[in-house]
């Protein structure tokens, strides 16, 4: 039974899809902001989310401070990769 | 002279690689990345089905929960399944793909498996069916995180996979198909890792609307004024957020129906479930330019018992791909 289809399905990826974008040599628009904020719906925009739970906030931006202190204690230090610990 | 020797030795290679581009290596490395995309047909519509799990690292249960699927009344939802029944799946047959995202989730699966299993991995990593995107330790928010931590969270993630299966597990691609809302700084930071592309699942109802009408759901995010092109990146807004088009949800979650292909089976729907599925075409045919189309097959915690989801788009595929006219020069 044949029904004049021209369309063809494969098991793809993201980068095999844009593989085949990119080899049609398509010219595209262009974007210069950022997609914020976020409405599904009418009335529904997602921006309680920016200031939601501000303590676990707050602590997420502190222990990335004592983070970089650390990485950068470990890099004075010259220690090596016996000193790592298990971090995984 | 041993140490002149591996300078000079270094020095071609980096003279070389810069020469041949990414030829060189890709020859070193045969079949991932881009030279294991399977063939479009020339003068079709080419429908790339994309086999995918969204896994949040942490939501309604914690990490560990599902990860080990506990806590099944909260959220039926076992990581670990996912990983254990895509590999059964991938394994028998080398035109199945599968992607997989959240590396933190992937990391804890690894370090559980058996030699022989991890094995079977890497095959699937190097010949371009097990393919990671995104690759972060998790699929960040973009609103309220410190570009700091962005940048960490992405070489946490980058350095397990790459350590573990060398070229061939960096992901090319971004893949934010869930935070709400995209920030202009993630484009420049996802740019500047050598992404060469970005994929979105929600971006505002209008703007996503108004888009559709002028072919304009995909684009090139200028992400930066100071680094100009350096920080280009080709983004693409998805059409289904990231579900499967309705009706066509596989998945053991759901309860769609199957592609029932038996003609001698009163339930026979192939033929109507296919002319249904072409039909849900039309309106991304509508909103795209090119003549390739991405169609997400996946959803939250979806691929749990992976085989049902295969075996049905193995089905769909052949009951698509049976309708293309058998006498036109274009098939071959």
């Amino acid at each position: 039974v044949t029904h004049n289809s021209n369309v063809h399905l494969l098991y793809s990826t993201p980068s095999c899809y844009l593989k085949a974008l990119n080899n049609e040599g398509l010219q595209w628009p262009t974007k210069q902001d950022d997609f914020f904020p976020y409405a599904s719906d009418p009335h529904a925009f997602w921006t309680g989310y920016f200031t939601s739970r501000p303590t676990i906030k707050y602590y997420e931006r502190l222990g990335n401070n004592f983070l970089q202190i650390c990485k950068q204690l470990y890099a004075l230090g010259n220690l090596g990769p016996d000193d790592r610990g298990n971090l995984n | 002279m041993i140490v002149y020797s591996q300078v000079l030795v270094w020095v071609l290679l980096v003279i070389t690689s810069s020469v041949f581009g990414k030829s060189v290596y890709e020859n070193v490395n045969a079949q991932c990345g881009y030279s294991s995309c399977p063939e479009v047909k020339e003068g079709f519509i080419n429908v790339h089905l994309i086999p995918h799990t969204h896994d949040d690292v942490g939501w309604l249960k914690t990490v560990d929960q599902y990860y080990f699927g506990s806590r099944s009344k909260i959220q039926l939802a076992g990581v670990q399944y996912i990983l254990d029944s895509v590999v059964q799946e991938l394994k028998h047959d080398p035109n199945k793909r599968f992607i997989y995202v959240e590396t933190a989730y992937f990391w804890k699966w690894w370090q559980r498996q058996p030699d022989h299993e991890r094995h079977i991995v890497k095959r699937l990593v190097a010949n371009g069916q097990l393919e990671f995107i995104g690759g972060g330790w998790s699929m960040h928010d973009e609103a309220t995180t410190h570009y700091q931590s962005i940048v960490d969270q992405f070489t946490w993630g980058f350095r397990k996979l790459n350590d573990t299966f060398g070229q061939c597990g960096v992901p090319r691609v971004g893949w934010q198909i869930d935070p709400f809302g995209h920030s202009r700084e993630t484009a420049s930071i996802m740019a500047r890792l050598g992404f060469d592309g970005l994929l979105l699942g929600r971006i505002d109802y209008m703007d996503k609307a108004t888009r559709m009408i002028h072919k304009q759901m995909e684009m090139i995010w200028e992400a930066s004024p100071n680094l100009g092109r350096e920080a280009d990146l080709f983004t693409g807004a998805l059409f289904n957020t990231y579900s499967a088009p309705p009706g066509f949800c596989f998945d053991i979650l759901c309860s769609d129906e199957p592609i029932i292909d038996d003609k001698h089976s009163p339930d026979y729907n192939a033929d109507k479930r296919a002319e249904m599925f072409v039909k849900s075409l039309e309106a991304l045919i509508k909103s795209y330019q090119s003549n390739n189309l991405a169609v997400t097959m996946g959803e939250d915690f979806q691929y749990q018992a992976a085989h049902i989801n295969f075996k049905n788009m193995d089905s769909l595929i052949r009951a698509v791909n049976d309708r293309q006219v058998t006498h036109n020069s274009n098939v071959h």
